[in-house]
């Protein structure tokens, strides 16, 4: 009788432990209705931090910029000398081989690879197999270097070979991918030099990103040019503004960052933007306060969850500014989602963040030939071009090696010098913090 | 003993899948971050490790002493217990109601209140978030006919009612079968005996309607509390309940040890709630034992 009781107890706790286990099941597919990462990867690759980037150091961040330009010149002059041919000249394939390409991001990034770049691609380097998986929305992001680092961990054979994105980047910051050089990958040079850096060429740039400052040119004449006129206008017309909760999505996140930047002195940004220095969290104090001076402005005095949530409540026309991604906002606006009184611009003191989107070989891997022959492939200058006018992401290489038709894509927007962000770990407190203070305080 | 035998292969894997990663997820929470909880540590911004064998109980005091999660906690249990109480009373209504006076109006409610189970919970929520917006379908009509009403999307009361609508299904159903169960000869013998219909509700139908509705409540407080979806989609960014700053701690503020932690208290909350279904089922097995 005792032991039929003791079974029924801990039956009981077996099936409350199953039904939590299912709420979060439930948690793992809700999160991937998550419109979190896009753009330049979202959370991560926006924080990743680099030596270059800060507003003060506009100048050598551009003469590196304009040392890739120079580098670039070569493959420009032989992409631009005529048709798909000479690209496929350029890239040598190799040894027939086989790879898993892990990517992840919205949509417009799994259609980017799966319908115009592997099949181009595979027209070229036919031996070449690519086994192409997405993790929709970023969901599984942690789970999957997890996976890696226990394979390389173990000895084992790590499941992807080459990674993309949001993987690539938390990959490449927790020292799990491969250094790679000009041998590896002849157009290394050509690339943003800036972010190169920023994983110590363990990872490589193959597009960017930048959030800019949308308006609705019918309701807004003259928009706010530094980051103080920004702050006096959202106060100035309330209900008007809204930007979305940082741990949802990068617009968000650039948002809370430049207004938080903008109250720590040059230095401690600096060591913000290379280091985890949680001691210095308390600069960010000033700014946080700021913030939470604005929610009574902010449109509902309530924050949405991602990126995709403000470009709807824009589409609306429930308000008439908003933090948004250079390449969610240009393909919105061109396949119709907002209308033409969308323009967008960039502030200044200091600029939102913005950064790159990386390519990166596991540590070791078997495959590293061909998926370095990959990498070089998508940085020639058509394939880049394909990346502009598909989601219309900023190219790596110099915009000026690009064809002509897609020179003239982004206006006046400077896609070369993207002011960088603080580190992954600091972007993880600060969207604690922001919650914290901002929204629950 | 052959029948030990026939139980042993889903005991094991329910040992296996369920009991090692809930010993491993304790163990990380009370700071043995190396093994295998390794490679979560490292991916993590901070930890708070044991020294040596000794066990250690800062992650909980971290987590304990954060504002935030006093905040998601308090509103965990507020949004349990009050979507807990609107079921039963909603569900007990509908399923009374078909039972006593039937008709098309009956059949209707029973029949309207099942819908949800057939519709995913993400569209589900979606869709009331969207309704209860400030540019939904309530504002909107109100400020026709001149009635302010809240905004309750992305407001803590938008998710109880949420919670109502993704439990309401279950809770009709068990509960209008257990009633449906009830003799139609024992309903009439007391009001033959002059009582009257509500004394025959209150003295034959709740009593013998006791399991299913502890069943639930116990379904649905347990279900509620873990949710993710629903207060995701329709609560506001904080304070919000357990599931989501779960969710987040672990994604995005890259604090695993902490999120384990939550899911530990949500575990001990869950686990009190189980202990409660198990009593009344032994209680009802003795009365009916009793009975016979």
């Amino acid at each position: 009788m005792r032991t039929k009781r003791v079974l029924s107890a801990a039956a009981a706790v077996a099936l409350a432990f199953g039904l939590v286990a299912c709420g979060s099941n439930d948690a793992g597919s809700g999160g991937s209705s998550t419109p979190a990462n896009t753009g330049g990867g979202g959370s991560s690759s926006m924080a990743a931090g680099s030596s270059a980037g800060s507003a003060s150091d506009t100048g050598s961040a551009s003469a590196s910029g304009s040392a890739a330009g120079s580098g670039s010149g070569s493959a420009s002059a032989s992409g631009s000398s005529s048709a798909p041919a000479s690209g496929s000249g350029q890239v040598d394939c190799g040894d027939p081989d086989s790879l898993t390409f892990a990517s992840d991001g919205d949509v417009n990034i799994e259609n980017l690879w799966k319908q115009t770049m592997i099949p181009a691609f595979n027209k070229v380097c036919p031996d070449i197999k690519i086994n192409f998986v997405f993790d929709v929305n970023s969901a599984n992001v942690t789970q999957n270097v997890a996976k890696i680092a226990g394979a390389l961990k173990s000895g084992n054979e790590p499941p992807y070979d080459l990674l993309e994105d949001s993987v690539a980047s938390t990959a490449a910051q927790a020292g799990l991918t491969e250094p790679l050089t000009e041998a590896d990958v002849p157009a290394l040079p050509t690339a943003n030099q800036t972010s190169l850096k920023q994983y110590n060429s363990t990872a490589v740039p193959w597009r960017g990103s930048a959030v800019l400052l949308a308006y609705d040119s019918s309701k807004v004449t003259d928009p706010p040019k530094t980051l103080a006129d920004l702050l006096a206008w959202i106060k100035a017309n309330p209900g008007q503004f809204i930007y979305n909760d940082p741990s949802g999505g990068g617009s968000g996140s650039s948002f809370v960052e430049t207004v938080i930047d903008s109250n720590v002195s040059a230095d401690d940004l600096k060591k913000m933007q290379t280091d985890y220095v949680p001691d210095l969290e308390s600069k960010w104090d000033k700014g946080f306060e700021t913030l939470k001076g604005l929610t009574q402005y902010v449109y509902q005095q309530t924050y949405p969850h991602g990126n995709q949530d403000v470009l709807n409540l824009m589409a609306s026309g429930a308000v008439s500014m908003a933090p948004v991604w250079s390449d969610q906002f240009l393909t919105a606006k061109n396949n119709g989602q907002v209308g033409d009184e969308w323009k967008v611009t960039q502030i200044s003191d200091p600029p939102f963040t913005g950064g790159a989107a990386f390519l990166a070989i596991v540590k070791g891997d078997k495959h590293k030939k061909a998926a370095a022959t990959f990498i070089n492939w998508v940085l020639q200058p058509e394939q880049q071009a394909q990346v502009v006018r598909t989601i219309s992401g900023f190219p790596s290489i110099s915009i000026d090696s690009l064809p002509s038709d897609v020179q003239g894509a982004f206006g006046n927007i400077d896609v070369q010098n993207l002011r960088s962000g603080i580190t992954s770990k600091m972007g993880s407190d600060m969207k604690a913090k922001w919650t914290a203070l901002v929204a629950g305080g | 003993m052959s029948s030990l035998a026939m139980a042993s292969p889903p005991a094991l894997l329910v040992l296996v899948f369920v009991g090692v990663p809930v010993i491993i997820g304790i163990a990380y929470t009370l700071g043995y971050t190396g093994g295998l909880n390794s490679i979560a540590t490292t991916l993590a911004v901070q930890v708070y490790p044991a020294s040596g064998w000794m066990p250690t109980t800062a992650a909980y005091a971290a987590v304990f002493a954060d504002p935030r999660f006093q905040g998601d906690l308090v509103v965990t249990v507020w949004v349990t217990l009050s979507t807990v109480v609107a079921v039963l009373v909603l569900a007990w209504a509908i399923a009374l109601y078909a039972r006593l006076t039937g008709g098309w109006l009956g059949r209707f409610l029973s029949g309207v209140a099942v819908i949800p189970l057939f519709i995913p919970i993400v569209i589900g929520a979606y869709a009331i978030r969207t309704f209860y917006l400030n540019t939904g379908f309530l504002v909107s009509v109100g400020k026709l006919v001149g009635i302010d009403f809240p905004t309750l999307s992305y407001h803590t009361p938008g998710i109880v009612i949420g919670q109502i609508w993704a439990s309401l299904p279950f809770a009709v159903l068990l509960i209008s079968s257990g009633l449906a169960a009830v003799p139609d000869a024992l309903i009439d013998a007391a009001r033959d005996t002059g009582a009257s219909r509500a004394r025959a509700v209150w003295s034959v139908m709740i009593p013998m309607t006791t399991v299913p509705t502890v069943i639930v409540a116990t379904f649905t407080g347990v279900g509620v509390m873990g949710s993710f979806t629903v207060p995701y989609m329709i609560g506001p960014a904080a304070p919000n309940m357990l599931g989501v700053t779960l969710q987040q701690t672990y994604a995005s503020y890259a604090r695993p040890q902490n999120a384990q932690v939550m899911a530990v208290v949500l575990f001990v909350l869950a686990a009190g709630i189980g202990a409660l279904y198990v009593w009344a089922n032994a209680r009802q097995a003795r009365q009916s034992a009793v009975a016979l």
